[in-house]
């Protein structure tokens, strides 16, 4: 089923990048030149080179680990941009094809979405990735409409504290088997079935003994020292375990992140690090691939030679205001009920209705803008409060790790909604 | 037929024990003293919910620094602080108590206008404000309408006349009486055609003796206190003042109007200064555009320091405004670029004198406040040591944790607690009842479950795409 193409993809998470790649090549065609534009633009739109975006343009182009990084980000999408024809090499020089000049027209009139799309539809056309991903989706979880869970737990979610793992022999294969049996009662949760991880435990074990971070000699401190990299180690194989082994991707991580931060930039897969009363990490498709749609709420992306055609979740405000209000109201007093205080954080509750609803975010924007307005008309049963306290740019963090919830434009944090007396 | 005396004369077999005990009397309080849903409501007649029970020593800190810095600095002086922040510095939502410290600075300042506050150096009234949600303001100019309204609803333009008036009989007629008049009742007859006149006291010459005031010398039209022409005595009063803001049509007009002539007219009452307290100042800036924050902020200091308004020359009208954390944001752009942040600084990081922190409730506070709220209702007063009886310092202490120190939830909870004490009959309330509660309240108690990801009812797409 899995088309090599899919790993022709390069680095980049935020597809934005091909638009600011025209804009400085349009600035000039020199490509030593046209990084400065890039580097401009990339700080004007808080692109950072994870998937997160970018707190504040704090970039320190002194330093030549960031020159590294930067010129790395510009190879990598110059290159992609260039496998899709949105640029020619000639000699020295880089010019915008026919092509980008289009998409370049699109992004400048039609804005950054539909410019987004148009990407979109190259990129399926070279490499069928995204239907790739949805149908794996589909698949690896049947039951569940796609849902894949791919569980995190620390030693301190388990209750093992970091003092046990470090002054201990025993420690950190204490936590490996505790961690493997909430792992397995985690997969027959999710997945309804019942599967001996033991043998991929060992495996791990194995791994990390023998990875050069701890040392038999000096147990205590090397493990103190390695201490975050072997979490990480641990997080990191067993979300490749989830993914190869149950969901049976035929793809890395990083690809795999890479195709979902994808996707959800284009409205089709939703993927939350933080959802609430989960530890770890869910995507989910918002999205259908069948021949011919019925219901109204769903629009064409993309038709595929086959005849199969992609369509996204695009719920109409008219006839779904009723749900959205109900659910809104519903998965308020459920995070309400976790956080114990009245005004929660509207990431969590974005998270849960887009999840419940399985709509996109900006669709969730949108609604609440709408049904805001309607509770200042009065015209609801409910009093919504939405309040900007603590930005997102007053987090000490130096990525956005969620897109700010805008309504109307301004970033909102934090909502209270109650039934009027 | 049934006797009709019998309906006049049977009586009931269950009689009605009238030595019963009040609801809360075995607490020795007359009725529940904390509120259900803390939230002022400046015009409640309930002292619970209008904001009248306030201890001050939970907010001595933000009250000492606006006593130093605003109420105690001569209004002579040109240099004083025209503008001010009470910036609340907790994030998690309402409740602090703002509302109710700002409602207690309005009345500690009309008690004695401020004379007491200052040493006598200022006679300042204060008023009250608060911009409706919604985004209804979002024009300067709706701001001074905002601000005539409260001046109107605080009825200083009344008391004005009548400490004009008042002068002027009292040198003229003296052998007028006011005593045994109460204030409210002076400023009333003092505005008064009806009364004026029933005193013999001659209209057209009070009137005038008005205009000769020294401060009214430089006045052109902007407010109406000369006698009408025509053939009926009449006398300017706050209803007046209003027929007239009415007719004001341009921007231009009502700021003069508010921010020359007002402030003349306050002047020559004898007042020198005035403080205007706005509450949940955010309504205004959370939905400008980034365009109608910077008009906004331009002609904040147009009216406070630059202008050619008599306000502007002299800072009559000192501003406070109380605002939620995270708002200083909402702000910082629009005062840069309107040159605001050198004049009066709105970042809280800086220390200044311009902004008041208004930090977190802790335990001693919580202790304070619920003392207070319990006096207030005392049906005698009680021993020294028995100030928070049902309560005990201990189930204060866990009541404010389980509360985030959050002044309205921690009068919500106290309110909730007492009423199930009574309900008991239950002597004390002490932190094992407390914690019951909390594991019992439903407010408090975790549905388990309920947004799990796999019990979630969750749309089914394919199914959806489906269906016609």
């Amino acid at each position: 089923m899995r088309n090599k193409k899919i790993v022709a993809i390069r680095k980049f998470y935020f597809l934005e990048y091909f638009d600011i790649l025209l804009k400085s090549f349009e600035y000039s065609t020199i490509p030593e030149t046209a990084i400065d534009m890039f580097i401009v633009l990339k700080d004007k739109k808080q692109l950072g080179e994870s998937k997160y975006k970018k707190n504040h343009n704090t970039t320190d182009y002194s330093s030549i680990h960031t020159i590294k990084h930067l010129t790395y980000t510009f190879d990598e999408v110059l290159s992609e941009s260039l496998d899709l024809k949105l640029v020619e090499k000639k000699g020295k020089e880089i010019n915008i094809s026919p092509l980008g000049n289009k998409l370049l027209g699109i992004s400048k009139t039609k804005g950054l979405d539909k410019f987004n799309l148009e990407i979109f539809k190259l990129m399926e056309q070279k490499t069928n990735g995204f239907r790739y991903l949805i149908e794996s989706c589909y698949n690896g979880n049947p039951t569940k409409n796609g849902l894949l869970a791919f569980p995190v737990y620390s030693p301190l979610k388990l209750g093992i504290s970091k003092d046990e793992i470090v002054y201990n022999k025993n420690g950190l294969n204490n936590y490996f088997k505790v961690l493997q049996e909430k792992l397995e009662s985690d997969i027959k949760i999710y997945l309804g079935i019942d599967l001996n991880i033991e043998n991929a435990n060992k495996s791990l074990a194995k791994r990390i003994n023998t990875s050069g971070l701890i040392d038999n000699y000096n147990y205590s401190t090397s493990i103190f020292a390695n201490y975050n990299k072997i979490i990480k180690r641990t997080r990191d194989y067993w979300i490749n375990y989830f993914l190869k082994e149950i969901y049976k991707f035929d793809l890395s991580l990083s690809y795999f992140e890479l195709w979902v931060y994808r996707s959800k930039q284009l409205g089709i897969i939703n993927t939350h690090e933080f959802y609430p009363g989960f530890n770890g990490k869910i995507v989910y498709p918002i999205s259908v691939l069948m021949d011919e749609k019925a219901n109204t709420d769903f629009k064409e992306l993309y038709s595929y030679e086959d005849g199969a055609k992609l369509y996204f979740h695009a719920p109409k405000w008219s006839s779904n205001q009723n749900e959205f209000v109900d659910i809104l109201f519903r998965s308020y007093h459920d995070i309400k009920a976790r956080t114990k205080s009245y005004f929660i954080s509207l990431h969590d509750l974005r998270d849960m209705v887009c999840f419940k609803m399985k709509i996109a975010e900006k669709a969730f924007d949108e609604f609440l803008r709408k049904a805001y307005q309607l509770n200042l008309k009065n015209q609801l049963k409910i009093k919504i409060s939405l309040e900007t306290d603590k930005l997102p740019e007053e987090n000490k963090a130096i990525y956005l790790m969620r897109e700010p919830v805008l309504i109307s434009g301004k970033p909102k944090n934090i909502i209270a909604i109650e039934l009027k007396k | 037929m049934n006797n009709p005396l019998n309906k006049l004369t049977q009586k009931p077999t269950e009689s009605v024990n009238i030595t019963e005990v009040g609801r809360f009397e075995i607490y020795n309080l007359k009725e529940n003293p904390f509120p259900r849903s803390p939230f002022v409501n400046k015009s409640s007649t309930e002292d619970k919910l209008n904001g009248n029970i306030f201890e001050i020593a939970v907010r001595e800190k933000e009250f000492e620094k606006i006593k130093n810095c605003f109420l105690k600095v001569p209004q002579a002086n040109v240099d004083h602080q025209r503008l001010g922040f009470i910036n609340d510095t907790s994030y998690i939502g309402r409740g602090n108590g703002k509302s109710a410290f700002l409602i207690n600075l309005l009345k500690r300042i009309n008690d004695n206008y401020c004379l007491d506050l200052s040493d006598n150096k200022n006679k300042c009234f204060a008023i009250f404000t608060v911009p409706e949600g919604g985004g209804n303001i979002k024009s300067f100019d709706k701001f001074v309408d905002l601000i005539f309204d409260s001046i109107i609803e605080s009825n200083i333009i009344n008391i004005a006349f009548a400490m004009l008036r008042l002068d002027i009989l009292i040198r003229k007629y003296p052998k007028l009486s006011f005593d045994d008049t109460s204030f409210i009742e002076l400023v009333e007859n003092l505005n008064s055609l009806e009364w004026l006149t029933e005193k013999g006291i001659d209209i057209y010459d009070l009137n005038d003796e008005i205009k000769k005031n020294p401060y009214f010398k430089e006045l052109n039209n902007e407010l109406p206190i000369s006698n009408s022409p025509g053939f009926f005595h009449s006398i300017s009063n706050q209803k007046t003042f209003v027929e007239h803001y009415k007719k004001l049509k341009k921007d231009q007009e009502k700021n003069d109007f508010v921010f020359t002539g007002l402030v003349m007219l306050f002047l020559a009452a004898g007042f020198n200064g005035a403080y205007i307290l706005v509450d949940d100042f955010e309504r205004i800036p959370e939905f400008q555009s980034a365009t109608q924050k910077k008009d906004f902020a331009t002609q904040l200091r147009t009216i406070l320091f630059d202008g050619m308004y008599l306000n502007s020359k002299i800072g009559f009208f000192n501003f406070l405004l109380a605002l939620h954390a995270g708002v200083p944001r909402l702000l910082e752009t629009a005062w840069s670029e309107s040159g605001m942040e050198n004049r009066v600084p709105l970042n809280p990081q800086t220390e200044s004198n311009n902004v008041i922190a208004f930090e977190k409730l802790n335990e001693r506070h919580s202790v304070l406040m619920l003392k207070k709220y319990l006096e207030h209702y005392r049906i005698k007063s009680v021993a020294k040591g028995d100030e928070l009886f049902p309560f005990n310092e201990k189930s204060v202490k866990l009541i404010s944790e389980y509360s985030e120190y959050n002044a309205s939830k921690i009068l919500k909870m106290a309110h909730q607690l007492i009423d199930k004490a009574a309900s008991e009959k239950r002597k004390l309330i002490d932190e094992n009842f407390v914690k019951t509660f909390k594991n019992d309240s439903k407010d408090f108690s975790i549905e388990i479950g309920s947004s799990d990801i796999i019990t979630t009812k969750t749309v089914d797409l394919k199914k959806k795409a489906k269906k016609k």
